[in-house]
Order: C-alpha cells, then sequence, then structure tokens
C-alpha cells in the first residue's frame, strides 16, 4: 500500500517538474538543469518501485527527493548562489514540494515495514553515492552551461572587477556610433559617463532588482532576442500579466517617447522606474519593499564600488534616483547599426543585401505598402529623436487592431494614447516601434496579438483586422480612428517574399553579441 | 524638451538685432549686425476664404464639392528672388537660422499638432521667411515651390535643419516630400486623400543611394507674383485653390491622393493646380503661372489665421507672449 501510494507521489513530483512541463526557472537556469535531472530520477524510481519493489529503488527515491528539500532550505539559508531564487514562489514548485514530502514519508514508512534490515545496513554508503551523485549533476551543469547567472555569481573574481571600476571615468564617455547614426539626444540632468554605464549594466542584470529576487530588467529584456522576450505578454513577480508586449530595446536611445502609447514620457529616465516601482501591473515589484532591495546594493561591496565611481560626487550614492540614471545610460549605449542593410547603406558593401531584399526595400519605401509613413529614417520609426532634431516627431497611430463593438473601442486597460489623454480619437492609437531585429522580437503589436512577421505584413495588406466573434469582435479594418496610411494594399507572393527578407536584413549580429551589453555576472 | 526651449530662445535673439549672441555661429551675427535691411516676408494658409486650421472641416472644396479637414500641411520653398520695376531678379538672401531656412531653402509649416494634426505633425509652426536683399524697389517677388536638386538628396538624419525631417523625407534616391498635406475627405470609401510631391524619376543603384543626375520629373513649380508689396503684401498657399481641379471623391487607393504618381489619375487632376505637368515634372507654359495654390493676399489676412511663427506652438497661450520676433 506505502509503495503504491508512493509511487503516486514521486510521479507526481516527477511530472511537476518534468522539462516538458510548465515549471520553468528560465531565470535560473541552472536550477532549471537541477530540476530537469531531478524530475528524470524520481519518474524512474517510481517506474523501478513500480515494477519490482525493490528497497534498492526506494532508497534512490528517498535520497534524491531528499535533494529537492534540501535545495529549498538552501534556497532558504545560504547566501549565493541560492538566495537568488526563492523556491517557494511559485505554486507549483509548492505543489512538487508537498509531495516530496509525501513520497518521503510514505517511502520511509514502506521501507521501515518491509525491508527494516536492508534499510538500516545500506544506509551509509547510500547517502554517500547520493551525495557524489548530487555534486556531479551540480559539477556537469557548470561545465555545460557555464554562463549561467546562478553558477556565474560564484566565478565573477570581485578584484579583478574592482580593478577596472577603479578605471572607469566618472566623467567622460566616447560613443561609438554605427556609420550614418546621429549623436543621440542626452539628458542634460544625466550625462553618459563610463562608470555609470557599468553600474546600470549590473543592474539590468540583477535579480536583486526586484521584491523577491526573481527578475531582473533582462528576464523581459534578453539579448539574443535583441533585448525583447519572444512571448506575447510578460508576468510580474506576482504572476500577474502585462496587458503590453516587452518591448525591443534596440536603439531606445533615439525614442522620441517611451512605453507603447504615452506622449508625455520622453525621457528613458522616466521610463525606468516604471517596471521597478509599477503597481498597474506589478513587474518587478519594488513598491512596499524600497527598503529591503536597496538594503541589498547598499550591503554589496560590488555596488558600494559601483555607485561611488558613478557618483564620486553624491555622499550617499546607492539610491533609487541615482540606480535610473545609471540603468538609463546602460539602456542608451544598446546601439543596433550593424546589419546587412547599415552594411549596404551606410558602409558601401554593395554584397550584403540580395536582390530580393533590394526588391524589398524598394517596396517598404514605395507609396504601394506606405510602410515608411510610420517606420521611415535611419532608425525605422517615425517617432525618433536625437541631437540634430529640431522638430520633434511624435507620432502614435491607429492601425486598426480593434474595432469592438464597431465603435473604434480596444480592450479595455489597452487602448493606448487614450490611458494619457482621455481623448476619444487617441483610442488605439501606439508609438510606431523601430523595425530593427524585428526578426528577434515576435510576437508584434503592443499585446503580441500577432505571431509572426508574415500576419503582420498580411495584416496591413487587409488594411486592418477583423475578428468574428468572441468578447473582441469587430472589423478594425473599418476602425474610425485608424490612420490614413493603413488602407491596406493587394501583395503577390514574390511581394511577400521580398518584403521578408528585407524585414530580416535588419538584424544585427553584432548587437545580440555585443559583449559590451551582455550579462556582466558570467566571466569569459 | 530643454533642447526645444534652447532653440526657441536662440530664435526669440536672432529677431533681436541690437543683442550680440556669444556663441560660436559667427556667420548669423554678421548678418545681423548688417542687418537694419533683415526683411521678413509672411505667408498664410488658407482654404478658400477661411483661415487654414487643423482639424477645421471645409465644404464645397474640388470638382465634386467635398468636405474636407487637413492633417498636415508643410511645404519647402526656395530660390526666392525679388523682382525690381525693370524685371530684375535680385536673390534673397536666407538668414541662417539653423531651425527654419538652410542654404536657400526655407520650411513653412501650417500645422502645429492641434486639432486633426495631431497623429503626425509637430508642435512648431512656421509662416514667414526672414533674410536680406540689396537695397532696392521691388515690386515682385518669385520662389521654388520644392527643394533644389543639390539639396534634395542629402540624409535627413544628418542635413541640417529643416531638411532634418524624416516625415518630409522619402529616401536618398526619392528626396524629400515637397510638400505634404493630408487631407480627410468625407467619402464614404478611401476618406484619407494624402498629397506628398516631390521629384521623380530620380535613378541611382538603390533607393537608398543618392541619384548622381538630376531627376527626370523634378516638379518644383516656380510661382512669379509681378505685383507684390514686400511691406504690406502677403502669399497666401490657398487649399482650396489647389484641390479645384480634383475629384475629392474619387479617390483611387494604393496610395489614396497623390504622391507624385506618373500614372495616379488623382494626381493628373492634381497636378494643374501647382501649374505643374504631370507628364514632364516641369511648368506648363515654361512658367508655371497657370497655378492656382498660391495669391497675393493683405496682412489682414495674415491677421485672420490667427497664428504666428513658433518652435513650440501652444494654442492655450496667448500669442501676444511671442510678440518679441
Amino acid at each position: 500500500m506505502f509503495r503504491y501510494l508512493a509511487v503516486v507521489a514521486l510521479v507526481i513530483a516527477g511530472l511537476i517538474r518534468a522539462p516538458f512541463l510548465s515549471l520553468n526557472l528560465t531565470e535560473v537556469p541552472a536550477h532549471q538543469i537541477y530540476y530537469d535531472v531531478l524530475s528524470v530520477l524520481q519518474l524512474a524510481c517510481a517506474f523501478f518501485l513500480l515494477i519490482w519493489g525493490k528497497p534498492i529503488s526506494a532508497y534512490h527515491g528517498l535520497l534524491i527527493t531528499a535533494t529537492s528539500i534540501i535545495l529549498v532550505i538552501l534556497s532558504m539559508l545560504v547566501d549565493m548562489p541560492f538566495t537568488n531564487v526563492n523556491h517557494l514562489s511559485s505554486t507549483l514548485e509548492v505543489i512538487a514540494v508537498v509531495f516530496d514530502l509525501i513520497a518521503l514519508i510514505l517511502l520511509l514508512l514502506f521501507l521501515d515495514k518491509t525491508h527494516k534490515k536492508d534499510f538500516w545496513s545500506s544506509y551509509r554508503w547510500l547517502s554517500l553515492r547520493a551525495l557524489v551523485a548530487g555534486g556531479l549533476i551540480w559539477g556537469m551543469a557548470t561545465v555545460i552551461e557555464p554562463q549561467y547567472p546562478q553558477l556565474a555569481h560564484n566565478q565573477i573574481d570581485q578584484f579583478e572587477v574592482f580593478d577596472q571600476i577603479a578605471m572607469l571615468s566618472a566623467t567622460d564617455y566616447a560613443w561609438e556610433l554605427p556609420a550614418g547614426f546621429p549623436v543621440p539626444a542626452v539628458p542634460e540632468d544625466n550625462p553618459m559617463s563610463e562608470a555609470k554605464v557599468m553600474l546600470g549594466r549590473y543592474i539590468f542584470y540583477d535579480n536583486a532588482l526586484s521584491r523577491d529576487n526573481t527578475m531582473s530588467c533582462s528576464s523581459c529584456h534578453l539579448q539574443p532576442l535583441a533585448f525583447s522576450d519572444g512571448i506575447a505578454v510578460p508576468v510580474g513577480v506576482t504572476g500577474e500579466s502585462h496587458t503590453r508586449n516587452s518591448q525591443t530595446l534596440t536603439n531606445v536611445a533615439y525614442n522620441a517617447s517611451y512605453t507603447w502609447g504615452n506622449p508625455v514620457l520622453t525621457q528613458i529616465e522616466h521610463q525606468t522606474v516604471i517596471p521597478i516601482f509599477g503597481e498597474f501591473p506589478v513587474e518587478m515589484g519594488v513598491t512596499g519593499h524600497e527598503d529591503a532591495v536597496l538594503a541589498r546594493f547598499q550591503e554589496s561591496p560590488l555596488y558600494q564600488q559601483l555607485f561611488e565611481a558613478a557618483f564620486p560626487d553624491d555622499p550617499e550614492p546607492i539610491s533609487f534616483h541615482n540606480l535610473t540614471l545609471a540603468l538609463s545610460s546602460f539602456v542608451r549605449t544598446m546601439i543596433s547599426g550593424n546589419s546587412p542593410y547599415d552594411q549596404f547603406v551606410y558602409q558601401q558593401n554593395y554584397e550584403a543585401l540580395s536582390e530580393s531584399a533590394l526588391r524589398g526595400l524598394d517596396l517598404f519605401l514605395s507609396e504601394k505598402f506606405e510602410c515608411h509613413h510610420c517606420h521611415g529614417g535611419f532608425n525605422f520609426s517615425a517617432s525618433t529623436l536625437h541631437s540634430n532634431t529640431t522638430f520633434p516627431e511624435r507620432p502614435f497611430f491607429n492601425t486598426g487592431l480593434y474595432n469592438i463593438g464597431e465603435n473604434g473601442a480596444y480592450p479595455r486597460g489597452n487602448t493606448g494614447v487614450f490611458e494619457v489623454t482621455g481623448n476619444p480619437t487617441d483610442m488605439g492609437r501606439f508609438r510606431p516601434p523601430t523595425l530593427r531585429n524585428i526578426e528577434l522580437t515576435a510576437p508584434y503589436m503592443h499585446d503580441g496579438s500577432i505571431a509572426t512577421l508574415e500576419d503582420v505584413i498580411l495584416f496591413y495588406a487587409d488594411g486592418g483586422r477583423l475578428i468574428e466573434d468572441g468578447i473582441y469582435a469587430g472589423d478594425g479594418r473599418a476602425n474610425p480612428n485608424k490612420s490614413g496610411f493603413v488602407p491596406g494594399f493587394e501583395i503577390t507572393d514574390q511581394e511577400m517574399e521580398d518584403m521578408l527578407n528585407f524585414l530580416t536584413s535588419l538584424t544585427d549580429e553584432t548587437f545580440i553579441t555585443d559583449e559590451r551589453l551582455s550579462n556582466p555576472f558570467i566571466s569569459d | 524638451m530643454y533642447k526645444l526651449t534652447v532653440l526657441w530662445i536662440v530664435s526669440l535673439l536672432l529677431g533681436l538685432p541690437t543683442i550680440t549672441q556669444a556663441d560660436d555661429s559667427t556667420t548669423v551675427d554678421e548678418t545681423i549686425s548688417a542687418s537694419d535691411g533683415l526683411t521678413k516676408i509672411q505667408f498664410a494658409a488658407y482654404v478658400g476664404e477661411e483661415p487654414a486650421i487643423c482639424g477645421e472641416e471645409y465644404s464645397e472644396i474640388g470638382a465634386d464639392e467635398a468636405t474636407i479637414s487637413f492633417n498636415d500641411f508643410r511645404f519647402y520653398i526656395s530660390n526666392v528672388q525679388l523682382i525690381t520695376a525693370d524685371g530684375e531678379a535680385v536673390p534673397f538672401e536666407l538668414e541662417q537660422d539653423g531651425i527654419w531656412q538652410t542654404s536657400n531653402v526655407a520650411l513653412l509649416d501650417f500645422e502645429d499638432k492641434t486639432g486633426g494634426c495631431d497623429e503626425i505633425g509637430t508642435p512648431s509652426y512656421n509662416s514667414e521667411i526672414i533674410g536680406t536683399a540689396p537695397e532696392g524697389e521691388y515690386t515682385g517677388i518669385s520662389f521654388d515651390l520644392g527643394v533644389p536638386f543639390e539639396h534634395n538628396h542629402m540624409d535627413a538624419t544628418s542635413a541640417p535643419s529643416p531638411l532634418n525631417i524624416a516625415g518630409l523625407w522619402w529616401s536618398w534616391q526619392g528626396g524629400y516630400k515637397f510638400i505634404r498635406v493630408d487631407l480627410m475627405t468625407d467619402a464614404t470609401e478611401h476618406s484619407a486623400w494624402n498629397l506628398h510631391i516631390g521629384s521623380t524619376g530620380c535613378t541611382s543603384p538603390a533607393s537608398v543611394v543618392p541619384p548622381a543626375e538630376r531627376c527626370t520629373r523634378p516638379n518644383i513649380a516656380t510661382i512669379i507674383f509681378d505685383e507684390f508689396d514686400l511691406t504690406q503684401d502677403v502669399v497666401i498657399a490657398d487649399l482650396a485653390g489647389l484641390l479645384s481641379g480634383v475629384s475629392l471623391h474619387d479617390n483611387t487607393p494604393m496610395p489614396p491622393g497623390c504622391m507624385s504618381g506618373v500614372d495616379d489619375p488623382d494626381c493628373e487632376m492634381l497636378y494643374p493646380g501647382f501649374g505643374l505637368s504631370l507628364e514632364t515634372g516641369l511648368c506648363l507654359d515654361d512658367d508655371c503661372s497657370s497655378q492656382t495654390f498660391f495669391r497675393v493676399g493683405s496682412q489682414e489676412e495674415a491677421e485672420l489665421l490667427g497664428r504666428h511663427t513658433d518652435l513650440d506652438y501652444n494654442p492655450s497661450e496667448s500669442s501676444d507672449s511671442h510678440s518679441g520676433h
């Protein structure tokens, strides 16, 4: 009886952790690897226990399951590398741990009842074997995936980093701009400096900047995806979903406005506080936990050095104000301008674009497809600003994505500029994002509601989106606020291929592999 | 926004001849110190007899009496000349203000991001050009609607203001939109009617490469007024006049309106309004005199407009606060 109940408990705990199911510790990949292995072992033990019912299967099940409990206890008690992971923050994990405990008790009861003698005589060498196995798994993970942050925390050579920090300038910063790119407009009260950029880079990648140590800026802005996250809408520390798609951070230094639909948010410095402190929705959830979060930075020798280097004249440099300034400076350095398109246009490498991509470019600039009216200029966004701008253009467009009830409405709580101005004609107006690295930033639109680039082009060819049923039913093509530049067009298969080839020519490989923008907690 | 404020202050200073600037724009200093003869030529935007204001509706416009409103109304002029009584044309040297005027090109901007212009417009507004001409008696004026070839194929990102506006630029090959007027009409279908005129037939290896030779159809209209009193008259840009031959309800899509397409029926109806031939891109009858877009008006008409040149126009402010220039 205990045997079969133990099998059930092991299977449940194993399945919850199984890599193909939904418990995803993407933020802490080393733990994810550990859980992957754990789930396979738990399921294997359950299998053998069911088939053979021999005590050896039960011993292994017992010890393997115990390691998960040990990991949870470690994550509560021991500092790095465990405290960045709260293993009890997700309901699924709590359930898994509860079933671990149940399995433990049942296995003990099973062994105690049926194999009392074997159990006590085999205990010592078995526990030793389990310890060796656990160590091997951890070691293997370190070797296979050394870039994972939870392992990397151990690997930074702090003295080497301190030496680097000491070399940084607190006043100077030399832009290394791509050919043809203008100097970004930088606010007077937050000039660029090497030290601020370095500090901002550490902050950007540090989970310490969230209520429960589970999220950093990089949770939703991943470098391989051009600092977007590949999902429709992200989820914050409390499990609350955002209504908006995580935007790429490509060239945000040139944004004329920030977020998807806010005409008065015109500085990165004002944007960075939103994910940190925002409550509607909660993203990193620092509001109400300011002292605890700031203390993590104040107590860290690394951050003491970094903040002092970045703000040498400030007697108390470690503050949220300075933190957002540094974060803004770092994000301003995310400049992408070495795509095949750039190589063709600005570096005179006429081999960089295929014939098809060039045809696509002509279509893009044509008055047939009208793309360039909203996505024009060097940054492929009409909402672009730089140091040579005299007339800031901050346009927002309604593209006919929704038309709920045929009166122009967009889904509640996600209405674009209307949320800020209350002006009815601003309903459904959103900022045209840059198309640079667009290949990497799927899914698309402000709410991530279109999955592929091809579907986006078809959406514009239709001149809007018809939603036939459901709560969002309505013909977006007839939205009364729709921009005059989204009238629809006809597109052949060849033209579609050419457009896609042009759009993918905006992908900048050097940007997504640039070490200056990568996770600094990882040693090379 | 601080940058705008600085530019606004600089523009104010430039307008005050007695103040010497401490910055490095020495050429501007010279112009100003020698410029008691600094002359302003006033423009104004109208739709028929009514001042042209963003978002306002105007009825009975064009060949089929459509009702229109506009979302954008900006254009470049260049090569301004004053004409003496003997018919001699004297170049009007534009003040190089770093904002509205560069070289011999100036931007006139009749939208202020209010009303219907809130989608694509800018908060700035400009209805005048400022410059100098040798002392003399002038009885007429001429200018080109457009950007001359030498300045038309620059990189809008790095070009000097006002040639740095992405919304008024196609590409290196295509150059600038000389005039951009985006209309909404009361047509039941295809109600957006956009008017973007620039040179066509510009050839280069790719759209991102500037052409080496002049475009086959420049589409630059030369406007001449033989009788124009600099001290009293204003140049009026009249949308109703421009659109008088256009059936706005017969809007052919792809694109909606006229974007200089040589085979676009919308352009065929529109081009005579500029005095231009759609086929050649040159003036009809060699002088564009058949154009119906510009006319000479009075200072009173300019005042009726209730708008003044301003980098950051705010309708809630009283116009008095900007009377310093």
